[in-house]
């Protein structure tokens, strides 16, 4: 009787997860119907992961196709509703990730903290040898394809080309340079986070945004004067002054 | 009959989604369709008195999902237009009184019955905002031509994306050609190279409007007027008509007037 009961009840999903550099790492299972995830995720309690300021979870569909329905209900009923700080979704599945990169959501693993950077810093300082031994996962390049609207944020250590528009109150922030292959109108910072690089740039098909960071750099532009307003241009950094150069050629 | 279920949302407040909301409901109804109009903004119900009836509001959707009374009790219909109905918010109660859920459960329970079923939006990216989008499928977007509802529609168009409602659509309101003539107002295409969607229709600004919310009747059920004419033309296209845009333009600088003589006369009100 026991057994029917069992081969009757629903099967349930575990989650499996990982303490990682960044905070916490979800893993939702593969094999499992959707409603039975989406059953798992409701148990997290809004208290269950409060983590230091500089953490947060990523959340890992390994090679599972996700759908909208699944990413509305995480949204909807666990992130907005339990206020959790998810700063990465992750998968393996290219469907998945052109989902989850058309809702404008970050799909590259996050990189170090910045106390753990400076806490390596510290050791290829003291030991160079060994560090040279240790792998870290940084991203290189993040492509974002379709515009992003605003209330949208790109966040990643390396570059960024985005392959639409950034539009009015869209953000991205890289450590790495930045292009926007589109209308630039909303805000973008290279060369930012710890690094505070000068050796990035910014490249815009259109350029129509009154302020832009590079490094430690805020340069705010005039529409009215600005003869590079609505053109191609590039932003680099030259002698820690921001110069922007209209595409001419 | 499986109803289309579509949220008129903006994200800033008043740009018109209220209005909106009662005169396209009241035009499909007028194409013979089975509609009714939610307000989904509990705690700050308007649609009542904008489709004027306010007077016969006796239960709201609240009391149909706290089971206090049946569907059927507090839909209010419409005498004046058949197949037209309200489902009216509750004033005494907040927007948490609500969640997705049991807004996707009253559109399902309400599905059968009609052809149309319109969610009015409360302003906002909050609960209101998710409670009324998590219903529907379709979406319509109004926005006015101003730089910050414009910015607004953006975010919520993405909001509305990334909840996979398809298709969204875009209503222009409240547009004066005069200005957008002389440069000092977005111009239509201006804010669709903005927002990136298709337009559904452009309203434009219309004292009639505020008459005929004063007077607790939406235009579109018997008005002769600009607005009254998109809002019209607006519904036949959420029909799968292909009805071409009002030539605003036409008649910028000689004012409405000049363009209601124009249509009553016969000239041409569509371009």
């Amino acid at each position: 009787m026991l057994n029917l009961l069992n081969k009757l009840r629903k099967p349930e999903a575990y989650l499996k997860l990982e303490r990682t550099h960044y905070g916490i790492k979800i893993f939702l299972p593969e094999n499992v119907s959707e409603n039975a995830v989406i059953r798992a995720l409701m148990k997290i309690k809004a208290d269950s992961y409060k983590l230091p300021e500089n953490q947060g979870i990523a959340f890992d569909f390994a090679g599972r196709l996700c759908t909208r329905n699944l990413i509305l209900h995480m949204l909807n009923s666990l992130i907005w509703e339990k206020g959790l700080k998810v700063i990465a979704w992750l998968s393996g599945n290219p469907d998945t990730i052109k989902l989850l990169n058309e809702a404008g959501l970050s799909t590259s693993e996050p990189a170090l903290n910045l106390q753990e950077k400076s806490q390596e810093s510290q050791i290829k300082h003291e030991n160079e040898h060994e560090h040279e031994t240790k792998k870290i996962k940084i991203p290189r390049i993040k492509i974002v394809y379709g515009s992003m609207r605003g209330g949208q944020k790109v966040e990643t250590d390396g570059d960024v080309l985005l392959w639409g528009h950034l539009n009015p109150g869209a953000e991205i922030i890289a450590g790495g340079s930045i292009i926007v292959a589109g209308k630039l109108l909303g805000v973008v910072h290279a060369g930012g986070f710890a690094a505070n690089r000068d050796d990035v740039f910014i490249w815009a098909g259109h350029f129509e945004t009154p302020q832009v960071r590079i490094a430690n750099k805020l340069c705010y532009v005039d529409p009215n004067s600005a003869a590079y307003w609505r053109k191609s241009v590039l932003i680099t950094l030259e002698e820690n002054t921001p110069v922007i150069r209209e595409n001419k050629f | 009959m499986a109803a289309r279920v579509i949220v008129t949302t903006s994200g800033k407040g008043g740009v018109g989604k209220t209005t909106s909301t009662a005169n396209i409901a009241a035009a499909l109804a007028k194409f013979g369709k089975k509609v009714v109009a939610i307000d989904a903004d509990v705690g700050l119900r308007n649609l009542d008195v904008i489709m004027g009836l306010e007077n016969r509001v006796v239960y709201n959707f609240i009391d149909v999902i706290e089971k206090t009374c049946k569907i059927s009790q507090a839909l209010v219909k419409d005498k004046r237009v058949p197949g037209l109905f309200l489902l009216p918010a509750a004033q005494t109660r907040t927007k948490d009184a609500v969640n997705p859920e049991q807004m996707i459960a009253l559109c399902e329970e309400l599905k059968p019955d009609f052809d149309f079923i319109l969610l009015d939006c409360p302003a906002g990216i909050e609960g209101g905002f998710k409670n009324a989008a998590a219903g529907a499928d379709e979406a319509l977007v109004v926005t006015t031509p101003e730089i910050p509802a414009v910015r607004d529609a953006d975010r919520i168009i993405g909001m509305l994306e990334s909840m996979g409602k398809s298709p969204i659509r875009l209503i222009i309101n409240r547009l004066r050609p005069n200005m957008v003539q002389d440069g000092d107002m977005l111009a239509k295409d201006d804010i669709l190279d903005v927002l990136s969607i298709d337009l559904i229709g452009v309203v434009p600004e219309d004292e009639n409007v505020i008459r005929s919310t004063n007077n607790g009747e939406p235009m579109t059920m018997s008005l002769d007027s600009p607005a009254a004419h998109a809002y019209l033309n607006i519904a036949e296209r959420l029909l799968g008509r292909d009805v071409p845009l009002m030539d605003l333009e036409s008649y910028a600088g000689r004012g409405f007037f000049s363009w209601i003589k124009k249509f009553f006369s016969g000239g041409s009100k569509k371009k």
